[in-house]
């Protein structure tokens, strides 16, 4: 549904990137953001949007185009392009040298001069470099209050001491006489700049009836549709309404925790390097007791035939199986794996860590006391991490719904 | 025969590391053996003070570690004629001022002259926690049935298990067995889930305990103190002996409830 070579979309965090192709025509680029955004239109509320124009020169009424063809009709407001920085010491034979302008102008399509920020050329990361946060820092008031982002919700672009960029609007005077209708809304919505409908959760091809959004979840998120489920993700705190919690599971069976997308590598206390390169195949097998402060790292499952006691951390590449109780941090799937699972006898920790997402337990407060210790599995079902009562690896019951692999 | 060296120590302040030592030390010296224990907090000492042999110091660790005096010289024998000697810790340095090195070799020396030495170690797992387990060959952790001191706890024993000292063992300080009883309070079996070490002995909650330390003269030595009889029985397993560890059960009879009406203190619970 999508030209993967004329327009590439990749994203996370708080912004989206929309890559342009180098070599095509321009008009030919223009229709297919145009087409690709007319499919997707009900996919996308409100946004910043960041255009990465790589090695082309665009004068400012192609970058107003884009601008506009991105911005009409959708909500999505550019705020930024992004370009090789080649770019800047060439002219463009048809066009004549590029004019810098300010990044404010764009929105008042006033003949200012641009300022083309560069960027990364790599198309693949979203991650924001640390400079180019630091512009946008400079050429926007930054608002206070507006985003409370704790440090679970930072991609890996940021790092906690950077301010959030949780706003890349103007001012109010100079917004409001900005183009769309959707900016005003924008502006009153105070707490995240960014709101997804719940529809962006689960949802079938554009073309569909738009009344079915509620059915079954892609099967092969193209990235735009993984780049907005990991943007509400990692924005909105709580969990959110997913409709097929309420389609057969109950919550008593599998409760889900409150997941987070940290993004890799695990975030934690400890440094560390990336696990991925030496996956281990044999399992690492623990027979006494992780004490509290004492860490664990592996590149492959690990066993412990004790307890985990608070404080202790286990951060594997593949399955954590606790043969006892888990009450420190696990992290399984250290190196990305989504497959990974965490498997206690008692699964009573506060925290647990699959891969990017980390899940907090909703049980937090409250006699535990009471609760009786079962068997349970940890895994990742739609971005979320599920704990079910475990009764043995891949079975299959035919009532309720348990771990199935 | 060479002494054995045993350190005393929790993680968390306050638990009542120094009583403990204090009170095994005259433990084992009434029970005969040559005892020499040794305060390593410095800059903060006080088993001088619970033994009541604050008055008496001359030299202290470091003089004996720097060489400035004779190892005769910096221990202070027991006010009660006990063959039991202390080594105070100075007032005057700080932690960093000694190194594992240096404690060890002291222990090694008076191991030979010794049956048994203890160490009192400071709080905390930094450079005088370090210095104080350098020596020895084995652990007595302290705790209180509280969460905080048994999270420092399991900390420390897996600094002490990690030190090579296998196998420390657990004394439960400030048991309030009512409390217990009610509920609001962990019990033996939970600390042991938690900590997996074995218990050496459970101390009750004790005015007397307070008393005692004001004075100056450790708790065992009061034949009515019921955290005294426990003291004695730590010993007693210490040396040896297989001594069972008594329910310390509150006593729910009617002979107590009217000594509650009528406001008559004591002993809130017994034991076989």
């Amino acid at each position: 549904m999508l030209d993967s070579e004329l327009l590439q979309v990749t994203g996370r965090g708080t912004n989206i990137n929309f890559t342009i192709d180098d070599q095509r025509a321009f008009s030919d680029v223009l229709s297919g953001l145009e087409t690709y955004l007319s499919k997707n239109r009900h996919l996308l509320s409100k946004g910043n949007v960041t255009v990465n124009v790589g090695q082309r020169i665009l004068n400012k009424g192609q970058l107003t185009k884009i601008k506009h063809a991105l911005e009409s009709g959708s909500g999505l407001h550019v705020a930024q392009f992004w370009c090789s920085p080649d770019v800047l010491s060439t002219d463009d034979p048809n066009d004549g040298s590029v004019t810098v302008m300010d990044v404010k102008s764009i929105q008042n399509f006033s003949s200012e001069p641009i300022s083309i920020s560069t960027g990364p050329l790599d198309l693949k990361t979203s991650t924001i470099d640390h400079e180019i946060s630091h512009d946008i820092e400079n050429l926007l008031p930054s608002s206070t209050g507006d985003i409370e982002l704790d440090e679970d919700t930072y991609s890996e672009g940021f790092s906690p001491e950077d301010p959030p960029i949780d706003t890349l609007s103007d001012t109010p005077n100079e917004i409001a006489n900005a183009n769309g209708p959707d900016t005003e809304a924008f502006l009153e919505s105070g707490s995240t700049h960014l709101e997804l409908s719940h529809a962006i959760i689960s949802h079938t091809e554009p073309q569909s009836n738009l009344g079915d959004l509620y059915s079954e979840p892609i099967s092969d998120p193209g990235p735009l549709e993984l780049a907005l489920i990991n943007l509400e993700h990692s924005i909105q705190n709580g969990i959110i309404d997913d409709p097929d919690l309420h389609n057969g599971i109950s919550n008593e069976e599998s409760d889900s925790f409150n997941t987070y997308n940290v993004g890799f590598p695990s975030s934690g206390e400890t440094e560390q390097e990336p696990l991925s390169l030496n996956r281990q195949n044999e399992a690492l097998l623990i027979k006494t007791t992780c004490r509290s402060g004492e860490v664990v790292h592996y590149a492959g499952d690990v066993v412990v035939l004790a307890d985990v006691n608070p404080g202790a951390q286990i951060i594997a590449d593949g399955d954590i199986v606790v043969f006892g109780n888990l009450r420190g941090f696990a992290h399984a799937g250290a190196a990305g794996d989504l497959q990974a699972t965490i498997i206690a006898l008692d699964l009573d920790t506060s925290r647990v860590q699959i891969g990017p997402y980390v899940g907090i337990s909703p049980k937090i407060s409250g006699k535990r006391r009471s609760r009786r210790p079962e068997a349970s599995i940890a895994y990742i079902r739609r971005q979320h991490i599920f704990v079910s009562p475990f009764k043995g690896r891949y079975a299959k019951y035919s009532g309720g719904t348990l771990y199935d692999g | 025969m060479m002494g054995k060296t045993i350190v005393v120590t929790s993680g968390k302040g306050g638990v009542g590391k120094t009583t403990a030592t204090a009170n095994i030390g005259t433990g084992l010296a009434m029970r005969g053996h040559n005892v020499v224990v040794i305060d390593s907090d410095i800059g903060l000492r006080n088993l001088d003070v619970v033994m009541g042999l604050e008055n008496r110091i001359v030299y202290d660790l470091v003089d004996i570690i720097e060489g400035r005096c004779k190892l005769n010289q910096g221990m202070i024998r027991d006010k009660h004629k006990l063959d039991l000697y202390l080594i105070p810790a100075p007032q005057t340095r700080d932690k960093d001022c000694i190194d594992p090195e240096q404690l060890r070799e002291l222990c090694q020396k008076l191991e030979e002259q010794f049956d048994y030495v203890i160490v009192d170690c400071p709080a905390g797992i930094e450079q005088g926690f370090k210095n104080a387990i350098a020596g020895a060959q084995e652990a007595i952790m302290v705790t209180t049935p509280e969460v905080s001191a048994i999270r420092d706890a399991d900390r420390v024993i897996g600094l002490v298990e990690a030190a090579e000292l296998h196998r420390p063992k657990l004394i439960i300080n400030r048991v309030n067995s009512a409390m217990v009883k009610r509920g609001d309070m962990m019990d033996k079996d939970d600390i042991v889930e938690l900590l997996a070490v074995d218990i050496l002995g459970m101390v009750p909650v004790d005015d007397r305990l307070i008393t005692a330390t004001n004075q100056g003269i450790p708790v065992i030595h009061d034949p009515k103190a019921l955290s005294g009889a426990a003291f004695s029985r730590i010993v007693a397993r210490i040396d040896g002996e297989e001594v069972a560890i008594p329910d310390l059960e509150p006593r729910t009879g009617i002979m107590d409830k009217v000594k509650e009406i009528m406001g008559i203190k004591g002993g809130s619970y017994t034991h076989a």
